[in-house]
C-alpha cells in the first residue's frame, strides 16, 4: 500500500483538511445537504393531503362532532348538496366538543382561519366582543329564528361600538329532569303521583333513595347534580336552580343584577339547597369532579334515580340500542319554584355558528350557513341526533316531529321550549359567559361543600367574580 | 444477618412491593376487565367481567364500531408520523453531535447547550407559533407537520445524548488512525461512528418514536380531522358523548398501547444502557 492508498479508498481527492478536521468544502456539502433536506419535507408535503388556507371556491368547515355517528353524516350530506348547488367544494371537518374550541382559539391566535366554526361550547360571545366576527345579519335574516335565537345572536362588539348578529343560531336545548320508573317502583314509590311543588318533589326522591336501598340493597343517590368546574352541566343545571330560587343574575339586556341585596339572598338560598343535597348525602361525592358524561353515565348505571341534563342525550342514547330501557326513562320538567310562584321557566341555551371577518372565503362561509339553516335541512340535521337538540327556526319547531312527537322526551323538552323561556345566561353576555366557563359556579358550589363555608360566603364570591368579569367586559 | 431479622427485613419490603405493584398494574388491569366486558356490565362494580367476551378487540379489529371505523389508517398514521420522527431525530442527531464532537467546531459546545435550552419552553407555548409556520409552509392537515415539529423537539435531547456518549466512550485515537489510513468524515461518521453508538441509537429512536407516538396536543392541532388523525386524537373522540362506549375504548386503546410495549421489551436492555451512556466520565 502506498502512501496514497488507504483501507477506506480515500486519496488524493480525500475532503479532510490536513488537522483531521472537516474542510471547508466537506463542511459547505453538508449544509448543502442540510438544506436540501429542509427543503424536502415542504416538497413532499405539497404532495400529500390536507393543507389550511381557503380560496374562492373552497369552504373550510369546522364542525362539533355529533353524538350520533348519524349526525356526522347528515351535516356531511347537506354539506355536499351545498356543493352540488354552489360548485364549491367543502372541506368538512369534525372535532370533538371539548377540542374544537382549542382548535377554533389556535385558528384566531395564529390568523390561519376556517371560514365556518360551528363549536357547541365555543366562545362566540368573547371574539363578537373583540370584533374577530363577521357580521352574518343576512343569513341571520333568511329564516324566522325563535325570539330567544335571535336575542342569543346578537352580540356586542366592542371594536364597532355596537351589538350586531356576530353568529348565526343552529339549535338549542333545555333541562329537564330524568328519571327512572323502575328504580322508582323497586323502591316502593309511584312514579305516576310525584309532587309538582319544590319541597315535595325533592322529599319525594329523597324517600325514594332509603327506600331503594333498604329495598334493594344497592347503593343509589336520589340525585345526580354535576357540581364540578369542568362540566359544562354545572352551568346549565345551576342557572335553572338559580331562576327556581328567584335569583336572576342577568336583566334583560344582559346587564349584571347579581350585586342587588335580594338576589344574593337568592343565590346564597339556591346554592345552600345545593350545598345541602350533597352534604346531606342525597348526591355521589364525585359531583365535584364529574365532566359532561358524569351525570349520563352515573345515571344509565342506575347508580342515581333523578339528574337534571341539558339535551336529550340520555334517552337518546339508548333509544335504538334498548328500547325496554329506553321506555323506562321519564322526561319532566322542573316541580315549581319554591315560593309557589309558578314553574321555573325552561333555559333555552342555543348553539351558533361563526363566520370570521377574516376568513378566507367570508362569502362562501356565509352562503353554507344560509342553506344549511333551511328549514328542510336544519330538520334532517335534528333527526339525525335523534331530537337531542331543538330546532331555533319557528317553522321547524312546530313540525310534527317535535311538536306533535311520539317521542315523549321529545313532547317534554318541546313544550318546555315551546312555554316560558329564559335565554340561558352563557349567550345573554359576554362577561358572564367568560366568568361562568371560567368554572364560576363549580368553585361557588365547591365552597360550600368542600370547603365547609356558608352558602352566603359562596353567594358574595359569586358576586365578586361576576363583578370582575363584568368590569374587563364592560358593555353586554 | 440472622434468618429471624432478614425475615423482618423483607417482609416489610415485599408488602411494599405487593402494593407497588398491585398499584402499578391496577389501570392495566382495569383497562383489560373493561375491553373483556359487555357494555352491560361495564359499571356493574365486578372485580372481573362475568362474562367476558372477545366482542370488543373483534370489533376494533374488523373497525366495526362507531369510533373504530377508521382504526387501522389512524394506527398507520400513528405508526408513519413516529417512524418518520424516529429516522430523521437520529438523522438529525447524530449527525450534528458528530458534528459538534468529533469535528470540534469553534461554537460547537454553544450550539449545543443552546439547542438544550429550547426545553426551556414548554410544547403548549409554542403550539401556536407552530401551528402558524406550518399554515405558512402549507403543511397543515399534512403527516409531515407533526413529524417536522416532533423532529424539532426530540433533536436537542438526542444531541446532548449522542454528544455525551461519543465524548466519553469512543476515542479520539480511533479517528485519528482512521484518517491516517485515509477514512473520510463521512466514512468516519457512517463505518465507526454509527457502529458505535449503536445502543444509544436504539435508546433514543426509541424515545423518539415514543414522544411522536404519545403526542396529543401537536397532533390535534396540526394534524386535519380526517385521514392524517393519528390514534391519541382519535382515542379521544371516544369521550364525545355522554354515554362513552368504555368497552371498545379500553379495546382500542390497548391496542394502541402494543407497540410501545413491544418495542421496550425488546430493546430493554439497551435502553437503560443508552440512556445512562455518557452521564459518568471515565
Amino acid at each position: 500500500m502506498n502512501d496514497n492508498e488507504s483501507v477506506f479508498g480515500g486519496g488524493a481527492g480525500d475532503d479532510r483538511a490536513p488537522d483531521g478536521r472537516m474542510s471547508r468544502r466537506s463542511l459547505l456539502k453538508l449544509g448543502g445537504m442540510a438544506l436540501g433536506g429542509a427543503a424536502l419535507g415542504p416538497t413532499l408535503a405539497a404532495c400529500g393531503s390536507g393543507g389550511g388556507g381557503s380560496s374562492s371556491n373552497k369552504v373550510t368547515v369546522w364542525w362539533n362532532s355529533g353524538f350520533y355517528d348519524s349526525e356526522n353524516q347528515a351535516v356531511k350530506a347537506i354539506a355536499e348538496d351545498f356543493g352540488k348547488q354552489s360548485g364549491m367544494k367543502v372541506d368538512l371537518q369534525f372535532y370533538s366538543t371539548d377540542a374544537i374550541p382549542t382548535k377554533e382559539q389556535s385558528a384566531i391566535t395564529s390568523g390561519v382561519l376556517p371560514d365556518v366554526v360551528m363549536a357547541e361550547n365555543g366562545n362566540t360571545s368573547t371574539y363578537a366582543y373583540q370584533g374577530k366576527l363577521a357580521d352574518v345579519s343576512d343569513v341571520v335574516s333568511s329564516q324566522q329564528f325563535t325570539d330567544g335565537a335571535t336575542k342569543a345572536v346578537h352580540l356586542f362588539n366592542s371594536k364597532a361600538g355596537k351589538a350586531g348578529n356576530y353568529a348565526v343560531p343552529v339549535n338549542q336545548f333545555t333541562v329537564p329532569m330524568f328519571f327512572w320508573k323502575d328504580m322508582l317502583t323497586d323502591a316502593g314509590s309511584d312514579p305516576s303521583s310525584i309532587p309538582d311543588d319544590w319541597d315535595g318533589f325533592w322529599q319525594y326522591f329523597q324517600s325514594a333513595q332509603g327506600s331503594y336501598r333498604s329495598k334493594t340493597g344497592k347503593k343509589a343517590y336520589a340525585v345526580g347534580w354535576p357540581m364540578s368546574t369542568s362540566a359544562g352541566d354545572t352551568n346549565y343545571d345551576t342557572q335553572m336552580m338559580l331562576m327556581a330560587f328567584g335569583a336572576m343574575v342577568l336583566d334583560d339586556n344582559g346587564g349584571l343584577k347579581a350585586d342587588d341585596p335580594q338576589i344574593k339572598a337568592n343565590m346564597a338560598k339556591a346554592l345552600g339547597f345545593l350545598g345541602d343535597l350533597f352534604k346531606n348525602g342525597f348526591t355521589p361525592k364525585d359531583v365535584v369532579n364529574w365532566d359532561d358524561s358524569g351525570n349520563n353515565t352515573a345515571f344509565l348505571n342506575k347508580t342515581i334515580i333523578l339528574t337534571p341534563n341539558g339535551s336529550l342525550s340520555i334517552p337518546g342514547s339508548i333509544k335504538d340500542k334498548d328500547h325496554a330501557e329506553w321506555a323506562n326513562i321519564v322526561t319532566q320538567p322542573f316541580p315549581n319554584k319554591p315560593d309557589g310562584s309558578g314553574p321555573v321557566p325552561a333555559m333555552a341555551q342555543v348553539h351558533n355558528a361563526v363566520v370570521f371577518e377574516d376568513s378566507p372565503n367570508k362569502k362562501g362561509g356565509m352562503d353554507f350557513l344560509k342553506f344549511f339553516v333551511k328549514p328542510e335541512n336544519t330538520l334532517k340535521y335534528l333527526k339525525a341526533g335523534h331530537g337531542r337538540w331543538h330546532p331555533v327556526q319557528e317553522q321547524v319547531l312546530s313540525n310534527p316531529y317535535f311538536a306533535d312527537s311520539d317521542d315523549p322526551n321529545i313532547k317534554v323538552s318541546t313544550a318546555m321550549l315551546s312555554g316560558a323561556t329564559q335565554p340561558a345566561w352563557l349567550n345573554a353576555s359576554v362577561a358572564y359567559n367568560h366568568a361562568a366557563l371560567q368554572g364560576l359556579w363549580g368553585k361557588a358550589i365547591g365552597q360550600i361543600v368542600l370547603q365547609n363555608q356558608s352558602p352566603e360566603s359562596a353567594a358574595d364570591f359569586a358576586v365578586q367574580q361576576l363583578k370582575a368579569a363584568f368590569s374587563t367586559y364592560p358593555a353586554k | 444477618m440472622t434468618g429471624r431479622r432478614s425475615w423482618q427485613v423483607r417482609l416489610p419490603q415485599a408488602l411494599l412491593g405487593a402494593v407497588l405493584l398491585i398499584w402499578t398494574l391496577m389501570p392495566v388491569y382495569t383497562m383489560a376487565m373493561l375491553a373483556l366486558s359487555p357494555q352491560s356490565q361495564v359499571f356493574s362494580g365486578h372485580l372481573y367481567p362475568h362474562t367476558p367476551t372477545v366482542q370488543n378487540f373483534v370489533d376494533v379489529v374488523s373497525q366495526r364500531g362507531e369510533y373504530v371505523g377508521a382504526f387501522w389508517l389512524q394506527m398507520a398514521n400513528s405508526a408513519v408520523t413516529a417512524i418518520g420522527t424516529t429516522v430523521l431525530v437520529l438523522l438529525v442527531g447524530t449527525l450534528a453531535a458528530f458534528g459538534i464532537a468529533r469535528l470540534r467546531p469553534r461554537w460547537g459546545s454553544f450550539v449545543s447547550n443552546a439547542a438544550l435550552a429550547t426545553y426551556v419552553i414548554p410544547l403548549s407555548f409554542v403550539s401556536i407559533p407552530l401551528y402558524k409556520v406550518m399554515a405558512t409552509y402549507g403543511l397543515l392537515g399534512t403527516r409531515w407537520s407533526l413529524v417536522l415539529a416532533m423532529t424539532a423537539f426530540a433533536s436537542p435531547y438526542a444531541m446532548w445524548v449522542f454528544s455525551q456518549h461519543s465524548e466519553t466512550a469512543i476515542s479520539h485515537e480511533l479517528d485519528e488512525s482512521a484518517r491516517i489510513d485515509g477514512a473520510s468524515s463521512w466514512q468516519i461518521y457512517l463505518r465507526i461512528y454509527l457502529p458505535l453508538m449503536t445502543p444509544v441509537l436504539v435508546a433514543i429512536g426509541i424515545y423518539a418514536f415514543l414522544l411522536a407516538w404519545n403526542e396529543y396536543l401537536l397532533a390535534f392541532l396540526l394534524l386535519g380531522s380526517g385521514s392524517t388523525t393519528t390514534m391519541p386524537v382519535a382515542l379521544s373522540d371516544f369521550l364525545n358523548t355522554d354515554n362513552p362506549p368504555w368497552n371498545s375504548f379500553m379495546a382500542a386503546s390497548l391496542f394502541y398501547a402494543l407497540p410501545p410495549a413491544i418495542l421496550y421489551y425488546l430493546f430493554r436492555n439497551k435502553i437503560t444502557g443508552g440512556l445512562t451512556a455518557g452521564s459518568v466520565k471515565e
